[in-house]
């Protein structure tokens, strides 16, 4: 099962990423693979929120910000892995100097696919709507946000589920039936 | 009654709630000019975004608010689907008011989704 979990700022994403993973992955068995940073103190903020999250649910954590296909994860199978998230992941693959560059899009579709199903039963994977402020931001920004919708619509082809939520509130894009 | 409207801005919010609970213009307390502490007296509060801004420039916690709109129907712009703000300010901005929407939704009798003016309920407690 491939799932994706999507919604703005604060909307809850986490949180129902993490229950649904739960639902379907066994204590002892769940992989947290984290792709944020830990740059300044907003980026700590977050993950002590998001560790705080998953505090005694029996998940391992993995760190990496570049290059997943060949990460070397602990376990050889996972029931499940939660890996959050896009949005983090493709800053750090276009503009970390050990990134894929150009090819950051082909190189996290690529990493996902040799996550899932290879690696696990489930896959939740978290991304970010970042596309409706109406703003224009210089062209590296904007072509940053371009390859995110184009992560976006890929993942979702490939997902069995796709949630976005609003205020917490899980709406069912894909697949609601297997919820 | 707990009832939380959200949207982005100018999709229809206030029409809809003004029709939906039989409010008129002094039923709206406005999040730009209301006062940062005490009861809320209107039965309803517009621009709850503005509120959360305004209390954070003068540095006051949000976290009494939960408590304060007990009992209203707010009406709160989305504010998290844009590229994450490089000023610090907007971004925790945007965290707190994300954060109380997600608190007041779950609390909520009921929460409805504006988009082009069209309302979707997108949370209904059953009686």
């Amino acid at each position: 099962m491939f799932i994706l979990v999507t919604g703005g700022a604060a909307s809850g994403k986490s949180q129902h990423a993490e229950r649904l993973l739960c639902e379907r992955a066994r204590e002892g068995s769940r992989l947290y693979l984290a792709t944020m940073q830990p740059f300044g103190a907003e980026a700590q903020a977050r993950m002590l929120r998001h560790h705080a999250l998953r505090a005694g649910k029996g998940f391992q954590t993995v760190e990496r910000y570049t290059d997943l296909t060949h990460i070397e994860l602990p376990e050889k199978m996972y029931d499940g892995i939660l890996l959050e998230c896009m949005s983090t992941l493709l800053a750090n693959e276009i503009f970390s100097p050990d990134g894929a560059g150009e090819e950051a899009v082909s190189a996290i579709l690529q990493a996902v696919d040799s996550l899932y199903p290879r690696c696990c039963q489930t896959l939740v994977v978290v991304t970010n709507e970042i596309f409706s402020d109406g703003i224009e931001y210089p062209a590296q920004t904007m072509q940053y946000m371009k390859q995110l919708a184009q992560l976006n619509a890929v993942l979702a082809q490939k997902a069995d589920i796709v949630v976005h939520s609003v205020c917490g509130i899980l709406l069912p894009l894909k697949g609601a039936d297997l919820l | 009654m707990n009832i939380l409207i959200i949207g982005g801005a100018y999709q229809g919010k206030r029409a809809f709630a003004e029709k939906t609970f039989h409010l008129t213009d002094n039923a709206f307390a406005d999040g730009a000019d209301m006062p940062l502490s005490g009861e809320i007296s209107a039965p309803a509060v517009d621009h709850l975004h503005l509120l959360v801004k305004r209390m954070l420039e003068s540095n006051q916690p949000v976290s009494g608010l939960l408590e304060r709109l007990d009992g209203h129907i707010v009406l709160c712009d989305e504010l998290g689907c844009g590229v994450v703000p490089a000023e610090k300010s907007e971004n925790d901005w945007r965290e707190a008011t994300g954060r109380l929407c997600c608190d007041l939704a779950e609390r909520a009798d009921a929460v409805y989704w504006l988009r082009a003016g069209i309302a979707q309920c997108i949370k209904e407690k059953k009686a």
